[in-house]
């Protein structure tokens, strides 16, 4: 059975980027490799001229978050399942977040690379429009029968509820919004890609953090999505704090 | 500087406009879909003498009399009634959900698995090796299915305290889906 909502949301969360795109443009590879070389390896700020898409940049990142953040899932809940390919399809089952997350860095890190970019240069130019993707999709719970959240007058009520429900998924996907925003700000400013990189993560992990007290769940204790993005959150805070730092260090 | 005008660019306009409205039509149409498409749900108010829950960790065969009785016995309580068959992946992925939703409204809710057009062995072999701690029944006639309107691999069926069906997930059920179910129907 298709899930219509899932898929909209998907298209959702990539066409929404890609239409933003062509406000926020993303620098080619052959741009940013002359980035480099003219305002140092920490630069990513996008020239005019030719550029590549956002679709092109993240599709294959996209496929390697969703394969990764799967298997993480099944090598979490039921090993047994790993290798099984109708069991493997069913990503409605989970996907890990944080795992998925990384895969998607390390795939464009990897391809960056290859083109000759610094990779976390790359990185940090695709990071706001990412995050926008990220945020179209948490917004998109309404498709998903998925926003719920506390009992409140002012909520949507899901499929099967009597209640009305805060829909906190789309408060965290405005969240990540502004977060994109200022991102993207301050990646004008020529700061280095680094900052940028953690200052990302630190947003997102932020939000979901906060978001998923609310969030419905089985149990009193934090689910484990829950508990990783409390953990990345606290290892952003650190890298934010120590790229900081560094920036103001006085050069030799 | 501006963008060079040439017979390519201006040919590639109405090629973009296309491509948008295809794209528009497509999310408009999925939209429809997953706002409105949700099947209503079946007219079904269990009736007939209170039976209990089957216990010990047998899997009995029950028919549609039965399983209403079972319903029955239980009102006072919402009742969470997962349809799946061991050969059914998203059945077998969402078990220990179920079970752990069993386990966190122990005495306040009731989950009760039935088995549908399954091989009973496969099925009771399945629920030992997922060490499945809630009740489960065999609908060996499919009467069950047929009669809750079930047309998708798993379906599970929220029952409120009244015994009246409340709502109705198709192909599997997510942790906060489960939760804001249950919840809401204990409220």
């Amino acid at each position: 059975m298709i899930d219509f909502g899932l898929l909209l949301s998907v298209i959702l969360a990539f066409g929404v980027p890609s239409l933003l795109a062509q406000r926020w443009p993303i620098a080619s590879f052959g741009e940013l490799s002359g980035d480099q070389s003219e305002a140092g390896p920490e630069s990513h700020s996008p020239q005019s001229g030719q550029h590549i898409t956002f679709i092109d940049a993240v599709l294959a990142s996209g496929a390697a978050a969703v394969l990764v953040g799967r298997l993480a899932t099944l090598a979490l809940d039921d090993p047994s399942a790993i290798g099984k390919i109708q069991d493997m399809l069913i990503i409605r089952s989970g996907v890990e977040f944080w795992p998925g997350v990384a895969a998607a860095a390390a795939w464009s890190a990897f391809a960056a690379k290859r083109a000759g970019v610094g990779p976390l240069i790359r990185v940090a130019a695709l990071l706001p429009l990412t995050m926008v993707g990220y945020a179209v999709y948490e917004s998109s719970c309404v498709f998903r029968s998925g926003c719920a959240g506390p009992v409140s007058s002012i909520g949507l009520r899901p499929d099967g509820l009597g209640a009305r429900l805060f829909p906190v998924g789309i408060v965290m996907g405005i969240a990540v919004v502004l977060g994109a925003v200022a991102l993207h700000r301050l990646a004008q400013y020529r700061v280095s890609s680094p900052l940028v990189v953690s200052c990302g993560m630190l947003v997102v992990a932020a939000v979901r953090s906060i978001g998923s007290f609310w969030l419905p769940k089985l149990g009193d204790g934090l689910t484990r999505q829950h508990q990783t993005s409390l953990g990345v959150a606290a290892v952003a805070v650190v890298l934010v704090g120590a790229t900081l730092l560094r920036s103001r260090r006085p050069a030799h | 500087m501006a963008e060079p005008q040439g017979p390519t660019a201006s040919g590639s306009r109405p090629k973009k406009i296309v491509s948008y409205l295809v794209g528009a039509a497509v999310v408009a149409f999925l939209a429809y879909v997953s706002l409105f498409g949700s099947q209503s749900l079946p007219e079904f108010t269990p009736t007939g003498i209170a039976q209990p829950l089957p216990h010990d960790g047998s899997v009995p065969a029950v028919s549609l009399k039965d399983f209403e009785g079972l319903l029955v016995g239980q009102q006072g309580k919402p009742v969470v009634v997962n349809i799946w068959a061991s050969w059914c992946p998203p059945c077998r992925a969402e078990m220990p959900l179920l079970d752990h939703a069993a386990q966190t409204f122990a005495g306040e809710a009731v989950i009760l698995g039935v088995i549908s057009n399954d091989d009973p062995a496969s099925a009771v072999a399945f629920l030992d090796q997922l060490n499945i701690s809630y009740p489960n029944v065999i609908d060996d006639s499919g009467e069950i299915r047929r009669r809750l309107d079930m047309s998708v691999f798993p379906t599970t069926y929220i029952f409120g305290r009244d015994g009246q069906l409340r709502a109705k997930v198709e192909a599997g059920v997510t942790e906060q889906q489960l939760a804001a179910l249950i919840e809401d129907a204990l409220r």
